[in-house]
């Protein structure tokens, strides 16, 4: 019954059934057909799946990113971002991986941040000779930074898959995060100096004070979110209110460039949004209580321990199904549907589980990137008006800053990890 | 000139993204209560929660209506035009036999809920909670038949987001 399971959820996926209804379906049938348990309880696991509270983060998140495109703090970061890097040869790219990482740390979401920089520094770039498709490639691998960067929704969605402190996730993206940021930038000098791509405007105090008087208070919105992280606030509910009361506040009440029909109109999208991603995770616990109930996940434990019990080859395996799950899935439904199955082989390795987040988180964020499922490639391609495959290959090598980083964290856990024991200690 | 479908897919918006102020209402007093007053409210988690799932409910009907829910639409797009209507239709009836069991399940499971009432404030009983269920189940079906009508009579289903054609998104629609 299980493969039966598998199968049709596979088959009704590929007929473009959406897949929060598929995931239900497919319950359905196999429970209608056992008859082990009346129906009447799938609307109750759904109720039970989509109303748990570490899950309101979601809806959160997504309301600060929606607002932060809509408000312009996003630009005045981009601004902010071209003043610090812009002298350095092919600054706007530099500029374009800055302001990314700016935007990750409000934003939990890759593809508002590939929307709201994409469509200012596509154009800009363009204009100064960059070849469009080379600048949507940057723009595309550097928005999944923000999946790493905390706050992230995957993030949010994989600690409460399984029940892990989110907070100490979060804390183990940062370095990742900025190393990730850094090596896009190293690449990006090189492209520059190798292709002779421009150096902008020289570097100015002058320039950068502007910047900054005016970036100020979008520059505060990060800087609440992170204290809120590691001073204490205990969930991520708490540090997702936080977020979307301070780009309320600054961008509807501060910046005062967002109309009230406008701020409506953000509200609207961030609703429907939502709505989609927390349809798949709450019609995904009804799956998850027919898998556990079969005892699904405990027998591919036992079946992969029978063939080695080597953690070096079994992360390498998992970071393969991971790969191979984000280039056909949607990064939330990949987690949904993936990590529950493999978390008691997880935890009987004795692999921590803050560590295979991170990793699962990093390993999906190469998946927003790899067709024919990519959505973070797919938002850019819209706004630069070009093919998936055009901008895929331009972007390689930026992509595989991510799949080296995948690799990183998963092999040498401290890059993660360090930072998490150093704050909560061993 | 709106249709009524159309009246009745925007009223659904409407109460959705209230449903949406309201959560983040309850989320900020609750955080507030706890922070700065220093006092945790009873009500606050369980309600939170509450809201989060109407609003996935109702939000999922309008996002139906709207077609804007993830699907995996690679291969169906190869299809020839008649093989891809096939596909559309068995892919609404899909959708409806979901919300059948959503409306029927879900009625009994608000029938048994009867005596429940809420954890924090036992003034509000469980079966008005739950209630969401079979509501949006019949919504859902509603809809499912307006498409189902479309999709037969051979309407050019709502274009598709096309990689090349759409426009750029002012704010994006669909998440991670």
């Amino acid at each position: 019954m299980g493969w039966l399971v598998l199968g049709m959820v596979i088959a009704l996926s590929a007929l473009n059934v959406p897949i929060g209804f598929v995931l239900a379906i497919a319950t359905i049938v196999v429970v209608a057909i056992q008859g082990t348990a009346p129906l009447a309880a799938i609307p109750l696991m759904i109720f039970g799946g989509g109303s748990k509270f570490p899950l309101l983060a979601i809806p959160l998140f997504i309301l600060a990113g929606g607002l932060m495109t809509t408000s312009g703090i996003s630009n005045r970061l981009i601004n902010l971002a071209s003043a610090l890097v812009g002298f350095i040869r092919g600054g706007l790219a530099m500029m374009t991986i800055v302001a990314s990482m700016f935007f990750g740390e409000i934003s939990g979401s890759a593809v508002a941040g590939a929307a709201a920089i994409g469509q200012v520094v596509i154009p800009e770039m363009e204009k100064k000779g960059y070849p469009k498709a080379f600048s949507a490639g940057v723009v595309s691998n550097a928005a999944t930074l923000a999946i790493i960067i905390p706050p992230s929704i995957p993030m949010i969605i994989y600690a409460a898959m399984a029940d892990t402190s989110v907070v100490k996730l979060f804390i183990a993206g940062i370095v990742p995060g900025i190393l990730g940021g850094g090596m896009m930038m190293g690449l990006s000098y090189w492209f520059a100096r190798t292709r002779g791509y421009p150096v902008e405007a020289a570097f100015s105090w002058k320039a950068l004070w502007r910047a900054l008087r005016l970036g100020v208070w979008a520059l505060l919105i990060p800087l609440v979110i992170w204290g809120g992280i590691f001073g204490g606030l205990a969930t991520a509910t708490e540090v997702g209110a936080l977020a979307a009361l301070a780009a309320i506040v600054i961008g509807v009440l501060v910046y005062r460039d967002l109309s009230w029909r406008d701020f409506w109109k953000t509200l609207v999208d961030s609703t429907i949004q939502t709505a989609v991603i927390m349809l798949i995770v709450a019609t995904s616990a009804v799956l998850g209580w027919y898998l556990t109930n079969e005892g699904v996940p405990q027998r591919i434990a036992e079946a992969m321990l029978g063939l080695t019990s080597n953690k070096f080859l079994i992360l390498m395996l998992l970071n393969v199904a991971f790969f191979v799950a984000g280039c056909f899935l949607h990064s939330a439904a990949a987690i949904i549907l993936v990590v529950p199955i493999v978390l008691p082989l997880v935890t009987r390795l004795g692999i921590d589980p803050i560590h295979f987040g991170l990793m699962v988180t990093v390993n999906l964020g190469v998946g927003q990137q790899t067709p024919p499922v990519a959505t973070v490639l797919m938002t850019t391609c819209a706004i630069a008006d070009l093919s998936m495959w055009e901008v895929f290959r331009t972007g390689f090598w930026y992509m595989m800053v991510l799949v080296v980083l995948t690799l990183l964290v998963t092999y040498v856990p401290v890059t993660g990890m360090g930072l998490v024991h150093l704050v909560y200690g061993q | 000139m709106k249709t009524a479908y159309e009246w009745f897919v925007k009223v659904l918006q409407v109460f959705s993204t209230l449903l949406a102020v309201a959560m983040l209402a309850i989320v900020l007093v609750g955080v507030f209560y706890r922070y700065v007053v220093d006092e945790s409210l009873s009500w606050y988690d369980e309600f939170a929660g509450y809201t989060l799932i109407w609003l996935t409910m109702f939000g999922s009907v309008v996002a139906l209506a709207k077609r804007k829910h993830i699907g995996f639409d690679t291969l169906v797009e190869k299809l020839p035009p008649r093989a891809r209507r096939v596909a559309d239709v068995f892919g609404i009836l899909c959708v409806m036999a979901f919300s059948l069991v959503l409306l029927v399940s879900g009625w009994k499971l608000v029938r048994e809920m009867a005596d429940e009432t809420a954890v924090s404030i036992p003034a509000i009983k469980m079966a008005w909670v739950y209630s969401v269920m079979p509501v949006t189940g019949g919504l859902m079906l509603v809809i499912g038949l307006v498409q189902l009508a479309q999709a037969i009579a051979g309407a050019p289903s709502k274009p598709r987001a096309h990689v090349r054609h759409v426009e750029p998104p002012k704010t994006v629609v669909e998440a991670e």
